[in-house]
Protein backbone atom coordinates (compact mmCIF):
# COMPACT_ATOMS: atom_id res chain seq x y z
CA UNK A 1 0.00 0.00 0.00
CA UNK A 2 1.33 3.44 -0.94
CA UNK A 3 -0.30 6.87 -1.10
CA UNK A 4 -0.97 6.68 -4.84
CA UNK A 5 -2.67 3.32 -4.60
CA UNK A 6 -4.64 4.45 -1.58
CA UNK A 7 -5.89 7.54 -3.42
CA UNK A 8 -6.99 5.45 -6.37
CA UNK A 9 -8.98 3.13 -4.09
CA UNK A 10 -10.49 6.08 -2.19
CA UNK A 11 -11.59 7.60 -5.50
CA UNK A 12 -13.25 4.37 -6.58
CA UNK A 13 -14.84 3.97 -3.15
CA UNK A 14 -16.41 7.44 -3.23
CA UNK A 15 -17.64 6.98 -6.77
CA UNK A 16 -19.25 3.65 -5.93
CA UNK A 17 -20.92 5.11 -2.83
CA UNK A 18 -22.45 8.03 -4.74
CA UNK A 19 -23.64 5.82 -7.59
CA UNK A 20 -25.16 3.26 -5.20
CA UNK A 21 -26.93 5.96 -3.17
CA UNK A 22 -28.21 7.71 -6.31
CA UNK A 23 -29.47 4.41 -7.70
CA UNK A 24 -31.32 3.60 -4.46
CA UNK A 25 -32.79 7.13 -4.46
CA UNK A 26 -33.94 6.70 -8.04
CA UNK A 27 -35.58 3.30 -7.49
CA UNK A 28 -36.92 4.29 -4.07
CA UNK A 29 -38.14 7.58 -5.52
CA UNK A 30 -40.23 5.85 -8.16
CA UNK A 31 -41.67 3.52 -5.54
CA UNK A 32 -42.34 6.45 -3.21
CA UNK A 33 -44.12 8.49 -5.89
CA UNK A 34 -46.22 5.50 -6.99
CA UNK A 35 -47.29 4.89 -3.38
CA UNK A 36 -47.52 8.45 -2.07
CA UNK A 37 -47.44 10.67 -5.16
CA UNK A 38 -51.01 11.81 -4.71
CA UNK A 39 -50.65 12.77 -1.05
CA UNK A 40 -50.18 16.32 0.18
CA UNK A 41 -46.58 17.30 1.02
CA UNK A 42 -46.17 17.74 4.73
CA UNK A 43 -42.95 19.66 5.30
CA UNK A 44 -44.25 22.99 6.56
CA UNK A 45 -44.32 21.78 10.17
CA UNK A 46 -41.52 19.79 11.75
CA UNK A 47 -42.84 16.46 13.00
CA UNK A 48 -39.79 14.44 13.96
CA UNK A 49 -38.51 11.20 12.51
CA UNK A 50 -40.31 10.04 9.36
CA UNK A 51 -41.61 6.46 9.66
CA UNK A 52 -40.22 3.81 7.34
CA UNK A 53 -43.49 2.93 5.61
CA UNK A 54 -43.13 2.86 1.84
CA UNK A 55 -39.77 4.61 2.00
CA UNK A 56 -37.43 1.76 2.87
CA UNK A 57 -35.40 1.99 -0.35
CA UNK A 58 -35.14 5.78 0.04
CA UNK A 59 -33.78 5.25 3.55
CA UNK A 60 -31.21 2.86 2.10
CA UNK A 61 -30.11 5.67 -0.25
CA UNK A 62 -29.83 8.15 2.64
CA UNK A 63 -27.86 5.73 4.82
CA UNK A 64 -25.50 4.68 1.99
CA UNK A 65 -24.83 8.36 1.26
CA UNK A 66 -24.01 9.20 4.90
CA UNK A 67 -21.97 6.00 5.23
CA UNK A 68 -19.80 6.71 2.15
CA UNK A 69 -17.48 9.33 3.73
CA UNK A 70 -17.42 7.31 6.97
CA UNK A 71 -16.26 4.19 5.12
CA UNK A 72 -13.67 6.37 3.38
CA UNK A 73 -12.22 7.43 6.75
CA UNK A 74 -12.26 3.83 8.01
CA UNK A 75 -10.46 2.70 4.87
CA UNK A 76 -7.85 5.45 5.25
CA UNK A 77 -7.24 4.34 8.83
CA UNK A 78 -6.52 0.77 7.66
CA UNK A 79 -4.40 1.98 4.74
CA UNK A 80 -2.28 4.25 6.98
CA UNK A 81 -1.78 1.32 9.35
CA UNK A 82 -0.60 -0.83 6.45
CA UNK A 83 1.87 1.93 5.57
CA UNK A 84 2.94 1.86 9.24
CA UNK A 85 2.12 5.56 9.40
CA UNK A 86 0.99 5.47 13.01
CA UNK A 87 0.54 9.23 13.29
CA UNK A 88 -2.10 9.24 10.57
CA UNK A 89 -3.60 5.95 11.71
CA UNK A 90 -4.25 7.81 14.96
CA UNK A 91 -5.55 10.92 13.17
CA UNK A 92 -7.95 8.80 11.10
CA UNK A 93 -9.22 6.88 14.11
CA UNK A 94 -9.88 10.15 15.94
CA UNK A 95 -11.97 11.39 12.97
CA UNK A 96 -13.75 8.02 12.91
CA UNK A 97 -14.46 8.31 16.64
CA UNK A 98 -15.99 11.77 16.13
CA UNK A 99 -18.19 10.40 13.33
CA UNK A 100 -19.28 7.47 15.51
CA UNK A 101 -20.08 9.89 18.33
CA UNK A 102 -22.28 11.95 15.95
CA UNK A 103 -24.41 8.89 15.21
CA UNK A 104 -24.66 7.63 18.78
CA UNK A 105 -24.89 10.79 20.87
CA UNK B 1 -43.37 35.19 -1.89
CA UNK B 2 -43.97 32.58 0.76
CA UNK B 3 -46.63 30.04 0.11
CA UNK B 4 -46.88 26.85 2.01
CA UNK B 5 -47.17 23.75 -0.06
CA UNK B 6 -50.56 22.21 0.39
CA UNK B 7 -52.00 25.21 2.21
CA UNK B 8 -52.39 28.19 -0.07
CA UNK B 9 -51.65 26.30 -3.26
CA UNK B 10 -52.75 22.77 -3.86
CA UNK B 11 -49.81 20.56 -4.61
CA UNK B 12 -49.40 16.82 -4.44
CA UNK B 13 -46.18 15.00 -3.63
CA UNK B 14 -45.37 14.18 -7.28
CA UNK B 15 -45.72 17.79 -8.43
CA UNK B 16 -43.87 19.07 -5.39
CA UNK B 17 -40.99 16.60 -5.91
CA UNK B 18 -40.78 17.58 -9.58
CA UNK B 19 -40.50 21.28 -8.74
CA UNK B 20 -37.92 20.65 -6.01
CA UNK B 21 -35.97 18.43 -8.44
CA UNK B 22 -35.94 21.18 -11.10
CA UNK B 23 -34.91 23.83 -8.58
CA UNK B 24 -32.16 21.57 -7.24
CA UNK B 25 -30.75 21.06 -10.75
CA UNK B 26 -30.46 24.84 -11.08
CA UNK B 27 -28.87 25.12 -7.62
CA UNK B 28 -26.39 22.33 -8.30
CA UNK B 29 -25.53 23.82 -11.69
CA UNK B 30 -24.89 27.31 -10.30
CA UNK B 31 -23.14 25.93 -7.24
CA UNK B 32 -20.69 23.90 -9.29
CA UNK B 33 -20.01 26.68 -11.81
CA UNK B 34 -19.30 29.25 -9.11
CA UNK B 35 -17.57 26.87 -6.73
CA UNK B 36 -19.84 27.85 -3.85
CA UNK B 37 -21.74 24.57 -3.74
CA UNK B 38 -25.46 23.89 -3.90
CA UNK B 39 -26.31 24.17 -0.20
CA UNK B 40 -26.28 27.94 -0.04
CA UNK B 41 -29.14 28.09 -2.58
CA UNK B 42 -31.00 24.88 -1.69
CA UNK B 43 -31.91 25.93 1.85
CA UNK B 44 -33.33 29.38 0.97
CA UNK B 45 -35.13 27.81 -2.00
CA UNK B 46 -36.81 25.13 0.12
CA UNK B 47 -37.73 27.43 3.00
CA UNK B 48 -38.68 30.60 1.09
CA UNK B 49 -40.26 29.24 -2.08
CA UNK B 50 -41.62 25.90 -0.91
CA UNK B 51 -42.41 26.70 2.71
CA UNK B 52 -40.40 23.74 3.98
CA UNK B 53 -39.45 23.82 7.65
CA UNK B 54 -35.82 24.91 8.01
CA UNK B 55 -34.92 21.66 9.78
CA UNK B 56 -36.03 19.48 6.87
CA UNK B 57 -34.27 21.84 4.46
CA UNK B 58 -31.00 21.49 6.43
CA UNK B 59 -31.30 17.69 6.45
CA UNK B 60 -31.95 17.43 2.71
CA UNK B 61 -29.19 19.90 1.90
CA UNK B 62 -26.63 17.93 3.93
CA UNK B 63 -27.35 14.74 1.97
CA UNK B 64 -26.87 16.60 -1.32
CA UNK B 65 -23.66 18.18 0.03
CA UNK B 66 -22.23 14.73 0.82
CA UNK B 67 -23.23 13.50 -2.65
CA UNK B 68 -21.63 16.33 -4.64
CA UNK B 69 -18.51 16.40 -2.47
CA UNK B 70 -17.97 12.65 -2.78
CA UNK B 71 -18.70 12.68 -6.52
CA UNK B 72 -16.28 15.50 -7.24
CA UNK B 73 -13.64 14.25 -4.79
CA UNK B 74 -13.55 10.90 -6.59
CA UNK B 75 -12.22 12.72 -9.66
CA UNK B 76 -9.92 15.11 -7.79
CA UNK B 77 -8.25 12.41 -5.69
CA UNK B 78 -7.27 10.57 -8.84
CA UNK B 79 -5.86 13.75 -10.38
CA UNK B 80 -3.45 13.95 -7.45
CA UNK B 81 -4.30 17.49 -6.35
CA UNK B 82 -5.95 16.90 -3.01
CA UNK B 83 -3.71 16.10 -0.06
CA UNK B 84 -5.17 13.19 1.91
CA UNK B 85 -3.01 13.84 4.99
CA UNK B 86 -3.85 17.54 5.30
CA UNK B 87 -7.50 16.70 4.67
CA UNK B 88 -7.61 13.99 7.31
CA UNK B 89 -5.79 16.06 9.93
CA UNK B 90 -8.10 19.06 9.43
CA UNK B 91 -11.16 16.81 9.48
CA UNK B 92 -10.54 16.46 13.22
CA UNK B 93 -11.26 20.20 13.42
CA UNK B 94 -14.21 20.30 11.01
CA UNK B 95 -15.90 17.24 12.56
CA UNK B 96 -15.53 18.60 16.10
CA UNK B 97 -16.90 21.94 14.85
CA UNK B 98 -19.75 20.23 13.00
CA UNK B 99 -20.76 18.28 16.11
CA UNK B 100 -20.81 21.50 18.12
CA UNK B 101 -22.71 23.37 15.39
CA UNK B 102 -25.33 20.65 14.98
CA UNK B 103 -25.75 20.31 18.75
CA UNK B 104 -26.24 24.08 18.96
CA UNK B 105 -28.79 23.98 16.14
CA UNK B 106 -30.93 21.55 18.12
CA UNK B 107 -31.37 24.13 20.88
CA UNK B 108 -31.58 27.38 18.94
CA UNK B 109 -34.86 28.64 17.43
CA UNK B 110 -35.00 28.27 13.63
CA UNK B 111 -35.49 32.02 13.24
CA UNK B 112 -32.05 32.60 14.77
CA UNK B 113 -30.51 30.04 12.41
CA UNK B 114 -32.22 31.82 9.49
CA UNK B 115 -30.60 35.10 10.56
CA UNK B 116 -27.13 33.50 10.77
CA UNK B 117 -27.81 31.97 7.35
CA UNK B 118 -28.77 35.38 5.97
CA UNK B 119 -25.56 36.92 7.30
CA UNK B 120 -23.53 34.09 5.76
CA UNK B 121 -25.22 34.68 2.39
CA UNK B 122 -24.54 38.39 2.68
CA UNK B 123 -20.86 37.66 3.25
CA UNK B 124 -20.78 35.22 0.33
CA UNK B 125 -22.46 37.83 -1.90
CA UNK B 126 -20.38 40.90 -1.09
CA UNK B 127 -17.42 39.80 1.02
CA UNK B 128 -15.80 37.09 -1.03
CA UNK B 129 -14.11 38.66 -3.97
CA UNK B 130 -11.52 36.88 -6.02
CA UNK B 131 -8.17 37.07 -4.34
CA UNK B 132 -4.97 35.99 -5.91
CA UNK B 133 -3.94 32.89 -4.05
CA UNK B 134 -1.35 33.32 -1.33
CA UNK B 135 2.02 32.19 -2.53
CA UNK B 136 4.18 30.11 -0.29
CA UNK B 137 6.30 32.64 1.56
CA UNK B 138 9.19 30.38 2.36
CA UNK B 139 11.08 28.29 -0.11
CA UNK B 140 13.03 26.20 2.34
CA UNK B 141 11.47 23.43 4.33
CA UNK B 142 11.84 23.87 8.07
CA UNK B 143 12.04 20.35 9.46
CA UNK B 144 10.90 21.52 12.92
CA UNK B 145 7.76 23.26 11.70
CA UNK B 146 4.45 21.70 12.68
CA UNK B 147 3.54 21.13 9.06
CA UNK B 148 6.74 19.19 8.48
CA UNK B 149 6.40 17.19 11.67
CA UNK B 150 2.84 16.27 10.66
CA UNK B 151 4.22 15.22 7.25
CA UNK B 152 1.82 17.53 5.42
CA UNK B 153 4.17 19.03 2.88
CA UNK B 154 3.64 17.59 -0.52
CA UNK B 155 3.65 17.93 -4.23
CA UNK B 156 1.00 18.21 -6.90
CA UNK B 157 1.04 18.27 -10.70
CA UNK B 158 2.55 21.76 -10.76
CA UNK B 159 5.12 21.89 -8.01
CA UNK B 160 5.83 21.40 -4.33
CA UNK B 161 4.44 23.25 -1.36
CA UNK B 162 5.25 23.85 2.29
CA UNK B 163 2.44 24.02 4.83
CA UNK B 164 2.44 27.00 7.18
CA UNK B 165 0.51 28.16 10.24
CA UNK B 166 -1.17 24.85 10.98
CA UNK B 167 -2.77 26.00 14.29
CA UNK B 168 -4.43 28.99 12.60
CA UNK B 169 -5.72 26.80 9.78
CA UNK B 170 -6.98 24.29 12.35
CA UNK B 171 -8.84 26.99 14.28
CA UNK B 172 -10.53 28.34 11.14
CA UNK B 173 -11.54 24.78 10.27
CA UNK B 174 -13.33 24.40 13.63
CA UNK B 175 -15.35 27.48 12.61
CA UNK B 176 -16.01 26.08 9.14
CA UNK B 177 -17.26 22.84 10.69
CA UNK B 178 -19.51 24.68 13.15
CA UNK B 179 -21.03 26.73 10.33
CA UNK B 180 -21.58 23.57 8.34
CA UNK B 181 -23.25 21.80 11.24
CA UNK B 182 -25.43 24.77 12.19
CA UNK B 183 -26.58 25.70 8.67
CA UNK B 184 -26.42 22.42 6.77
CA UNK B 185 -24.04 23.69 4.13
CA UNK B 186 -20.61 22.49 3.00
CA UNK B 187 -18.90 25.80 3.94
CA UNK B 188 -16.28 25.12 1.29
CA UNK B 189 -15.45 28.82 1.02
CA UNK B 190 -14.28 28.95 4.65
CA UNK B 191 -12.28 25.75 4.23
CA UNK B 192 -10.53 27.18 1.18
CA UNK B 193 -9.85 30.36 3.18
CA UNK B 194 -8.14 28.32 5.90
CA UNK B 195 -5.90 26.39 3.52
CA UNK B 196 -5.24 29.00 0.85
CA UNK B 197 -4.93 32.08 3.04
CA UNK B 198 -3.79 30.76 6.42
CA UNK B 199 -1.76 27.69 5.51
CA UNK B 200 -0.31 28.97 2.26
CA UNK B 201 -1.37 26.02 0.11
CA UNK B 202 -1.68 26.36 -3.67
CA UNK B 203 -5.23 27.35 -4.64
CA UNK B 204 -5.94 24.18 -6.57
CA UNK B 205 -4.76 22.01 -3.68
CA UNK B 206 -6.94 24.05 -1.29
CA UNK B 207 -10.12 23.76 -3.34
CA UNK B 208 -9.77 20.05 -4.06
CA UNK B 209 -8.79 19.17 -0.49
CA UNK B 210 -11.69 21.30 0.77
CA UNK B 211 -14.04 19.37 -1.50
CA UNK B 212 -12.59 16.13 -0.18
CA UNK B 213 -13.25 17.23 3.41
CA UNK B 214 -16.78 18.56 2.90
CA UNK B 215 -18.30 15.06 2.69
CA UNK B 216 -16.83 13.95 6.02
CA UNK B 217 -17.82 17.21 7.74
CA UNK B 218 -21.36 16.95 6.41
CA UNK B 219 -21.53 13.29 7.49
CA UNK B 220 -20.72 14.35 11.07
CA UNK B 221 -23.61 16.86 11.01
CA UNK B 222 -25.92 14.42 9.24
CA UNK B 223 -25.20 11.84 11.95
CA UNK B 224 -26.51 14.24 14.60
CA UNK B 225 -29.54 15.20 12.50
CA UNK B 226 -30.41 11.68 11.35
CA UNK B 227 -31.62 10.51 14.75
CA UNK B 228 -33.40 13.82 15.39
CA UNK B 229 -35.66 13.45 12.33
CA UNK B 230 -34.19 16.33 10.30
CA UNK B 231 -33.53 14.07 7.33
CA UNK B 232 -36.71 13.17 5.46
CA UNK B 233 -35.92 10.71 2.64
CA UNK B 234 -38.89 11.84 0.53
CA UNK B 235 -37.49 15.38 0.46
CA UNK B 236 -33.82 14.36 0.32
CA UNK B 237 -34.51 12.31 -2.82
CA UNK B 238 -35.38 15.09 -5.33
CA UNK B 239 -32.83 17.44 -3.73
CA UNK B 240 -29.92 14.99 -3.90
CA UNK B 241 -30.72 13.72 -7.40
CA UNK B 242 -31.30 17.26 -8.68
CA UNK B 243 -28.15 18.75 -7.19
CA UNK B 244 -26.07 15.81 -8.46
CA UNK B 245 -27.47 16.18 -11.98
CA UNK B 246 -26.93 19.95 -11.87
CA UNK B 247 -23.36 19.62 -10.61
CA UNK B 248 -22.58 17.07 -13.31
CA UNK B 249 -24.00 19.44 -15.91
CA UNK B 250 -22.04 22.31 -14.39
CA UNK B 251 -18.73 20.47 -14.58
CA UNK B 252 -19.32 19.97 -18.31
CA UNK B 253 -19.85 23.71 -18.85
CA UNK B 254 -17.11 24.81 -16.47
CA UNK B 255 -14.54 25.43 -19.18
CA UNK B 256 -16.73 27.37 -21.58
CA UNK B 257 -18.83 29.40 -19.12
CA UNK B 258 -18.26 33.17 -18.76
CA UNK B 259 -17.05 32.87 -15.17
CA UNK B 260 -17.10 36.51 -14.08
CA UNK B 261 -20.57 37.19 -15.47
CA UNK B 262 -21.90 34.05 -13.81
CA UNK B 263 -20.31 34.96 -10.52
CA UNK B 264 -21.91 38.41 -10.63
CA UNK B 265 -25.34 36.97 -11.41
CA UNK B 266 -24.90 34.47 -8.60
CA UNK B 267 -23.88 37.26 -6.25
CA UNK B 268 -27.11 39.14 -6.93
CA UNK B 269 -29.08 35.94 -6.33
CA UNK B 270 -27.27 35.45 -3.02
CA UNK B 271 -27.93 39.07 -2.03
CA UNK B 272 -31.67 38.73 -2.67
CA UNK B 273 -31.78 35.43 -0.77
CA UNK B 274 -29.83 37.01 2.07
CA UNK B 275 -32.36 39.85 2.45
CA UNK B 276 -35.24 37.34 2.34
CA UNK B 277 -33.63 35.10 4.95
CA UNK B 278 -32.83 38.04 7.25
CA UNK B 279 -36.36 39.43 6.87
CA UNK B 280 -38.09 36.11 7.46
CA UNK B 281 -35.77 35.23 10.32
CA UNK B 282 -36.18 38.51 12.13
CA UNK B 283 -39.98 38.45 11.72
CA UNK B 284 -39.96 34.82 12.93
CA UNK B 285 -41.64 33.55 9.79
CA UNK B 286 -39.03 30.81 9.50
Amino acid sequence: MNDKKMEAIVGRLLQTGVLAAAFAMLVGGVQYLVLHGGATPNYAKFHGVTPLTGQTILWVGVVVMIATPIVRVAFAMVAFAMERDWLYTGVSSLVLALLAYSLLA
Amino acid sequence: MIYHAGKNVYMNVTFFSGLVFAGSIAAGFLGSLTGLGGGVVIIPMLTLAFGVDLRYAIGASLISVIATSSGAAAAYVRDGYSNVRIGMFLEIATCAGALAGAALALHVPTSAIAIVFGLMLLYAAVGSSEHPSAESRKDGEDARSLGARLRMNGGFPGGKYVVERVPLGFAIMVGAGALSGLLGIGSGAVKVLAMDRAMGLPFKVSTTTSNFMIGVTAAASAGVYLTRGYIDPGLAMPVMLGVLAGALLGSRFLMSAPASLLRNVFRIVLLVLSVEMLYNGSTKRI
